[in-house]
């Protein structure tokens, strides 16, 4: 449950200014929003899904934080969406990450948040190759044993090296302050 | 844009990750000045209200369930008195002490005979139900 509210708070925090959004909820409202319809089974859980806690917090939680964004940061989410998908010619969204929303919708300038997180990766072999392996080339955080095998990374490197790159990506986004959403 | 859409959702959604995870969303949540154990006793509390509102709905769906299985039973049971030609309304109250606050039967018409007797073996049947369960 601590790691439910901490997903709330974060994502919250990032798209919001104020402590209670628009609707008069605050990010424990989405906890408790979430479990509430858990265990009345309003959720539509599959346990052979996914496991119960990325459900939630993927699924109820993050689903529900941006439904309630306003409707103007809404529909500037479909079109830079819709924009991306012209330009890149590929599908945006993965399956499995439900109700993503791009950041860009909410005011965070994307180009500045790069550039931060390379300035600080910089001079990091392992880092570096963390960075580029996600944001040059296809793989995510999750394929270790590809990364590894791609970039000449021993795993026990890897492991030390994300530990930083994560330390690192949680000094970013928790310094930017946001300039869209009032509440 | 295009290209920066995709890298920094990806960046945000590890770093979502990393601060709910099991290693750091206690010290995340404390950076950020909360309790992590009074939110957590806040959801618990949350989900066991949640959960008591549950048994408490499935309580009250067992009795009605329950009186309108019993309903069901006095109504064949008294639908099956009535169609027997030997049945005397009156030597049946005293024989099973019903109590009435009128004595003459016969001004009554069937509907209101059949809902005395239909009330009397509701409770007949539920005070059994009861002895059964002490």
């Amino acid at each position: 449950m601590r790691n439910l509210y901490a997903f709330s708070l974060a994502l919250f925090n990032r798209l919001y200014k104020t402590e209670v959004n628009e609707r008069g909820k605050s990010f424990k409202d989405y906890v408790h929003d979430a479990i509430e319809k858990h265990l009345l089974q309003e959720d539509r859980y599959d346990p052979a899904k996914s496991p119960l806690e990325y459900h939630l917090k993927y699924h109820v939680i993050r689903r529900a934080i941006y439904n309630d964004l306003p409707a103007g940061v809404k529909k500037l989410h479909k079109e830079t969406a819709v924009s991306q998908l012209q330009e890149s010619n590929l599908i945006p969204e993965r399956q499995s990450t439900p109700a993503r929303m791009t950041l860009a919708a909410v005011g965070y300038d994307q180009a500045l948040i790069l550039k931060e997180v390379e300035e600080k990766v910089n001079n990091d072999a392992v880092m570096e190759s963390i960075y580029l392996a996600v944001c040059e080339d296809t793989f995510d955080f999750s394929d270790r044993q590809e990364i590894c095998n791609a970039y000449t990374i021993a795993p026990e490197e890897f492991d030390k090296g994300i530990k930083r790159f994560r330390t690192v990506l949680k000094r970013v986004f928790q310094e930017f302050k946001i300039k869209g959403i009032d509440g | 844009m295009g290209s920066g859409y995709n890298k920094v959702d990806k960046l945000f959604d590890e770093y979502l990750n990393f601060v709910s995870s099991n290693e750091e969303s206690e010290s995340f949540l404390k950076e950020n000045g909360f309790d992590p154990d009074e939110l957590v006793n806040e959801g618990i509390k949350r989900a066991r209200q949640i959960q008591m509102q549950l048994a408490s709905q499935k309580t009250e769906k067992h009795y009605a369930e329950l009186k309108a299985s019993l309903l069901q039973r006095a109504k064949e049971h008294v639908e099956k008195l009535l169609s027997d030609v030997s049945f005397n309304l009156e030597n049946f109250i005293k024989q099973e002490n019903i109590n009435m606050a009128f004595k003459n039967f016969e001004e009554q018409n069937e509907k209101e005979i059949r809902d005395i007797l239909e009330r009397h073996f509701l409770l007949k049947f539920e005070n059994e139900l009861k002895e059964k369960g002490k």
